[in-house]
């Protein structure tokens, strides 16, 4: 077959095919699909948690971020090998920054606990002392109530303390 | 996840760039790390981080391995992030820890404030009988 009569039969129809196809190759190129780790890493790196990370840990968000931005390019220049492997690192320093904010968290509650809890027995200390003040004015009181009071002319009993 | 990934030389680089340490390049690596990680685990790592512990032990496997089959620098980068994932297990025993603690701390606290609620319960019943003696001695003055 001469290429006129190639390019007879085949006609326009068969030159839309192979660009099509062409562009679908090339399509796939440019946009291959991301290894697991990768997609994990990207919704890690977008998660509420990093930005407590980024509190705690502000280098180790900043070298996960990096290496997503690594595996990213590598993705782009079709080694998904390498953009796996920079995707588990970054998972691994974003866990580390989540961990440490974890760590910073606890601390907070346990230094807020503490406080309350000095404020706490020193209310208690108070009002065991004001009981026993109280106690003993009853005490007083009733014992006052109980020999007296007689009340003869010109006596003068004991007046109860006031608070 | 991992299996795949640390089957590409290439990345041993990439890492390096990150200024990761790269421990573990002489011979007894593996075997180092293997016992930072048994004294993690001795420590309670299993119980505060325990798939994070089997990972470990699975990158030392893979690392062994190609380490038997020639691939020097496949084991070499394997056992370059080794460190970060015993560091993050540390970091979780720590964490576990701290968490702990605060709990325990707020366990505390709660206790406390219970006793206190009590303590000036009994206060106010006190000031009240207090309240009544004053009234009946000065009535009956």
């Amino acid at each position: 077959m001469t290429r006129a009569e190639h390019d007879a039969t085949v006609g326009v129809s068969g030159h839309r095919v192979a660009i099509l196809a062409a562009l679908a190759a090339l399509s796939s190129c440019a946009h291959p699909e991301a290894p697991a780790p990768l997609v994990e890493l990207r919704q890690i790196v977008e998660a509420p948690s990093m930005a407590q990370g980024q509190a705690a840990a502000p280098d180790l968000v900043a070298e996960s971020r990096r290496s997503l931005r690594l595996a990213e390019e590598s993705l782009e220049r079709n080694d998904a090998a390498q953009a796996r492997w920079l995707a588990t690192l970054g998972i691994l320093q974003a866990r580390i920054a989540v961990a440490v904010a974890r760590q910073h968290a606890a601390a907070s509650r346990r230094e807020a606990a503490s406080i309350a809890l000095r404020h706490a027995e020193e209310d208690l200390a108070r009002f065991r002392a004001q009981q026993t003040d109280a106690e003993h004015e009853i005490q007083r009181l009733e014992a006052l109530a109980g020999g007296a009071p007689s009340r003869e002319p010109g006596s003068t009993p004991d007046q109860p303390r006031r608070e | 996840m991992l299996r795949s990934g640390l089957l590409a030389v290439p990345v041993f680089a990439a890492i390096v760039a990150f200024g990761i340490e790269a421990r573990g390049q002489s011979s007894g690596g593996v075997e180092a790390l293997e016992a930072e990680l048994d004294g993690l685990v001795s420590r309670g790592a299993s119980e505060l981080a325990g798939a994070e512990v089997e990972q470990a032990r699975e990158l030392l496997r893979l690392a062994a391995a190609a380490r038997s089959a020639g691939r020097s620098e496949t084991a070499r980068a394997i056992l370059a992030v080794i460190p970060l994932q015993i560091r993050l297990i540390r970091e979780l025993m720590r964490a576990a820890e701290a968490e702990t603690e605060a709990s325990a701390m707020e366990a505390r606290l709660l206790e406390r404030e219970r006793e206190r609620d009590v303590e000036r319960a009994q206060l106010e019943a006190l000031l009240e009988r207090l309240l009544a003696l004053t009234v009946v001695w000065d009535d009956a003055r």
